[in-house]
This record gives structure tokens, sequence and C-alpha cells, in this order.
């Protein structure tokens, strides 16, 4: 077994005084900040609600829980095919990671489509971001975090385009894990934009 | 090309899995709650456990996808400070 193995199993389990930055420093400054941003907009919505609880209430009543929870778990999915990959493309896997990878993508893929039905039931219904104040925050929060799993997509894409393309060099490390530390937060966000919006009355 | 040594010894812990399961589980529950319109829980009793749940699956996405546990603790802390604060902000003004 050789050094780098052992480096790594000693950092795996919190022994080496040299722990392990997942990804660029930078990336972890963006993340924090973008939590913050969720934060505000949290606490903005709790605020307004506070003074407009029965009409959030009722507004609240016409979004589907299945769909919420069902794109929760898709996310969920997502990260766990992410971080498998990335344990792969770290063993020198890639093959393996490019298919894990490929899983993930699904998964946003197929939030984005719920999303659409969501959205497109809602608009057909007659409900727009004007509607309300709750329905402002519903497309609002959203529509933004939506933006935030395109981008995810677009990362783990290029992940999986760089372990199918590596052959016998090896990849960006660095890269692998940024795109995957920012895909975790997006399925992070999801999971409190889920029961605050969908969920708690 | 890495050695076979050095590759079974980097795999993937089988705790990816299990936590994947139980946060599939906890949406579940959140979700078996929200339909499930108070039923039993008094209803703030509900909002803080849904609002928990939600951010003790963040804490455990943190610790174990994004490889938290084995990064500086500088990293865990800021985000459990996060967890904390907003929960607890936010449940504050819930119950205000």
């Amino acid at each position: 077994m050789n050094s780098s193995a052992l480096e790594s199993i000693s950092r795996r389990k919190g022994r080496s005084a040299q722990l392990h930055v997942p990804g660029e420093a930078a990336t972890w400054v963006f993340i924090f900040g973008d939590l913050i941003v969720f934060a505000v907009f949290f606490i903005k919505y709790f605020v307004d609600r506070q003074r407009e609880a029965s009409l959030f209430a009722e507004s609240q009543s016409s979004l589907s829980l299945s769909f919420g929870a069902v794109n929760t778990v898709l996310l969920l999915t997502g990260s766990l095919f992410v971080a498998l990959g990335v344990h792969a493309t770290r063993s020198g896997y890639y093959r393996r990671a490019s298919v894990l990878f490929a899983v993930a993508m699904a998964c946003a893929a197929i939030f984005l489509i719920d999303k659409v039905i969501e959205y497109t039931h809602k608009i057909s219904a007659g409900i727009y971001p004007s509607t309300n104040d709750f329905y402002n925050f519903y497309f609002m929060f959203t529509g933004f975090h939506a933006v935030h799993v395109i981008i995810g997509l677009a990362f783990v894409g290029r992940m999986r385009q760089m372990v199918t393309r590596a052959g016998d060099k090896k990849v960006d490390l660095r890269f692998i894990e940024t795109g995957a530390s920012f895909w975790h937060l997006v399925d992070l966000l999801w999971i409190i934009l889920f029961p605050v919006l969908y969920i708690i009355h | 090309m890495v050695d076979r040594d050095a590759r079974d010894a980097v795999r993937a812990p089988a705790s990816l899995y299990w936590v994947w399961a139980l946060l599939t589980a906890l949406t579940l529950l959140s979700w078996m709650v929200g339909v499930g319109e108070g039923g039993v829980l008094d209803l703030r009793v509900a909002t803080a456990v849904v609002l928990g749940v939600a951010f003790l699956k963040v804490d455990l996405v943190g610790r174990h996808f994004m490889e938290l546990r084995t990064a500086p603790r500088l990293l865990r802390i800021l985000l459990d400070a996060w967890v904390i604060g907003v929960f607890v902000i936010l449940m504050g003004i819930y119950l205000s």
C-alpha cells in the first residue's frame, strides 16, 4: 500500500493534521455567501407570513406536496451519485465515475422537468408571481433555486466530460470536488425550501 | 493510473448509502406530517419537527456528502452555526 493511499485513509478518518478542503477554497466563500442570502430570504418569508398568515396558508394549499417531496428525493439521489462519482474519480475508476455523474445529471433534469410542469399548472390556473405575496415568494424562491439547479447540472456535465475524456491521464480532482460541493449546496437549499414553502403553515 | 491496492483503499464509504436512505426516510416523514394536516401533533410542534428535521438533513448532507467530516473544522463550525442560527431565528419568528 503506497503512502498516498495511507494518507487518504488517515485523512478520511480525520487523523491527519492536514485536513482536506473539498474543492477550491473560494467555492466555500461562495457557498456560505449563498447560504446567508437564502437565510435572509427565509427570514423575510417568515416575517411576511406572520402578517398574512391565512392568505399564505390558503395559497400554500394549492401547492403539490408530492411534487415537492419527489423533487427533494431527486436532488438527494443526485447528491448520492455525485458523492459516489467523486470517490470513484479519486480511486481512478473514471468510467464508473462517468456513469455515476450521468445518473446525477438525470436526477437534475427530471427535477427541472417537474418544475416546468408545476409552473405550467399554476400559470394555467391563472396564478402568477404577481397574484399575491405568497406566490411571489413561491415563484421567486423556486425560480432562483432552479437557476442554481441548471448551473449544478452544467457543473456535473463538465465533470462527466472530464472523466470520460481523461483516458490514462489524471483529472483535475480539485475541479471535480468544487463542482460536487456546488451540487450539494443546491440540494441543501431545496431541503429547506421544500418544508418552508410547501409544508409549514 | 492508480494501483489496485490504492484504489481499493479509497472506496466510497458504505455510510453514503445509509445517509441517503435516512435522508429519504426523513423526507417521507416530513411529507406525511405535511399531508396529515396536523393530525395528532399540535401545529406548532409539527412545524418545529418539520423544520428541525430539514436542518438536520442539511447537517447530514454537509457532514457526509460534502465531506466536511474530513475538512478543516472551521467549515463544519460555520455550517453548524448557520443550521442552528437560522432554525432558531425562523422558529422564533413563527412562534412570535
